[in-house]
């Protein structure tokens, strides 16, 4: 067996989405057989630990700062989610010290001792556990946390909303990070979330079947739109979210969803 | 250009390819000769290259075994045709065996040779293994100069099929007058021997020598894993991106016209791609 493919899900801003979606596509592929694992990199916002609403013994802070070994920061959900195949979960602190200490730790010696501190944990995560997709929640924007995850993946997928997208600073973005994370091996690819169109919102760029649009945006780009998923009023509006692809799989938002993870397999 | 291993450690000891060869392995008793061999042989199978196991010391069922405790799952090969076996064990126990080429009495060369030259036809790009001289010879007691025209017309039939062959032997078991003849018979020598380290044994490995070849004569420790034998450096070496320890070759890419060694692949990457994103800041 091969060793397994990193992912990183990635915004220009917050509130695309990104947790939701790659939490959900993390459980489809744990459900279908595969072994999983779904970190938190989303260092300067957590939000993994609210979404799965579990409190760990130890977090992803914890294994950059060297104090566990990745052992120790791993929740295994997959018993009590009825999954077939394995989903393990990393999670960052979001206690107010922890999130400060990683914002003022913005000298590089310690991000390049964190950072191997991190890819000895992705060797064993491949090598001892078996992890055939690493899933990495990275914060939004530019900030060093969301580069070293990006630059430790394999494939990128920035995840953008229609409504509020920022079409500038993420072209900028794009050509500042993107363009030399491709140049030394990364793929790069966009997801649309929240597309208007599957509920009554008149002022939108696109729908999201308008393909003619996805065309004109993935030749703006530069790159391939792998899944473009409408805004459902109740997904928006639910109190809470969980898991609706592998807990409701008749919902069109799952069903949009097994789309993309299918495309993300087949990439 | 990054060549592949041929017999284990050899990307890294010799420079360049490897030419086609007879190789004198020496070394003592529990060192690792064998499962070297087998390691050797199990390489050239993956590659679609005919293979032949001259065994002294073990069935085939024994051989398939014990190859498969190390990874080296060899039925399919098997099932081709293209690893055979001359048994020149099963005679210890009756002669029944599992090979289309047993020899029942491995003091008769002639034999051996006969059944050698039966078992490569039909081989192609072959490599061979004869584990070992030292149990040929214990059968009965040989004239040097008798061995050694045995020995040099094995390695001449294995020349003429450009194939590669290692033949082992355990120096122990004879005097120095047939080590000298048998280091003049092949195209080179490695060599093998323990060393206490403490409370545990080192495995070295060094090429003493090879025709045709240039290669490092550094004694290079190694150690014996479930995945066979594993060459691994003489100095500690680890990778710049991910710290880990370097055991066997390094990934080597020059990066702003500085060499570095990496773990893997994957490793560089993220190395050039840090450093294109933080600059040069980023050692």
């Amino acid at each position: 067996m091969g060793r397994g493919t990193t992912v990183a899900f990635h915004s220009y801003k917050g509130g695309t989405g990104k947790t939701t979606l790659i939490s959900n596509l993390a459980a489809l592929y744990a459900a279908s057989g595969s072994r999983v694992c779904l970190l938190d990199f989303d260092l300067y916002a957590p939000s993994l630990m609210s979404y799965f609403k579990k409190i760990p013994t130890a977090y992803v802070n914890d294994l950059l700062n060297g104090e566990v070994d990745i052992s120790r920061i791993l929740v295994d959900v997959s018993a009590e989610l009825e999954l077939k195949g394995k989903l393990l979960l990393g999670f960052s602190s979001n206690k107010k010290e922890d999130v400060n200490a990683i914002e003022i730790k913005h000298e590089l010696k310690w991000q390049l001792t964190a950072m191997r501190r991190f890819l000895s944990a992705k060797n064993q995560l491949f090598e001892q556990y078996g992890i055939e997709h690493l899933f990495l929640d990275t914060s939004p924007g530019i900030r060093y946390w969301s580069i070293n995850a990006l630059a430790a993946a394999d494939n990128l997928f920035l995840v953008m909303k229609d409504s509020d997208m920022d079409i500038e600073g993420t072209m900028r973005m794009i050509n500042d990070i993107y363009d030399s994370l491709v140049k030394f091996g990364s793929k790069f690819f966009v997801v649309l979330n929240k597309v208007p169109g599957a509920s009554p919102i008149i002022e939108n760029r696109f729908g999201a079947d308008d393909t003619a649009s996805i065309a004109d945006f993935e030749k703006q780009i530069k790159s391939r739109v792998v899944g473009s998923i409408p805004c459902f009023c109740d997904v928006q509006f639910s109190k809470h979210e969980f898991l609706w692809a592998v807990k409701q799989p008749e919902h069109p938002f799952s069903k949009k969803l097994i789309e993309v993870a299918e495309a993300i397999r087949n990439l | 250009m990054k060549y592949e291993d041929v017999f284990p450690g050899s990307a890294r000891l010799v420079e360049g390819a490897l030419p086609p060869s007879s190789l004198l392995l020496i070394g003592p008793s529990g060192v690792g000769k064998t499962i070297f061999c087998k390691q050797f042989l199990y390489n050239g199978l993956i590659k679609g290259e005919g293979c032949l196991y001259v065994s002294t010391s073990e069935s085939p069922d024994e051989i398939e075994q014990s190859m498969r405790n190390f990874g080296f799952e060899i039925s399919s090969y098997k099932e081709k045709d293209l690893f055979r076996i001359v048994d020149c064990h099963s005679w210890k126990t009756g002669g029944a065996s599992t090979s289309k080429w047993v020899v029942k009495n491995p003091g008769d060369l002639a034999t051996v040779s006969i059944n050698i030259e039966n078992a490569i036809r039909g081989l192609n790009k072959i490599r061979m293994v004869l584990d070992s001289i030292t149990g040929l010879t214990s059968t009965c007691s040989y004239n040097p100069t008798y061995l050694s025209k045995f020995l040099q017309i094995i390695v001449a039939k294995i020349r003429l099929l450009n194939g590669t062959a290692i033949f082992v032997v355990t120096p122990e078991a004879h005097d120095q007058q047939l080590l000298s003849y048998l280091r003049e018979i092949f195209d080179g020598t490695l060599e093998m021997k323990e060393e206490d380290a403490g409370d545990e044994i080192k495995r070295l490995l060094r090429v003493f020598s090879i025709k045709g070849a240039s290669h490092k004569t550094k004694w290079m420790p190694f150690e014996i894993t479930n995945k066979g034998i594993v060459v691994k450096n003489d100095v500690e070496m680890r990778c710049v991106m991910c710290s880990r320890l370097i055991e066997q070759e390094p990934y080597v890419e020059t990066v702003d016209g500085n060499p570095y060694n990496f773990d893997s692949a994957e490793c560089a990457s993220t190395y050039r791609k840090l450093k294109a994103l933080y600059g040069d800041s980023f050692e």
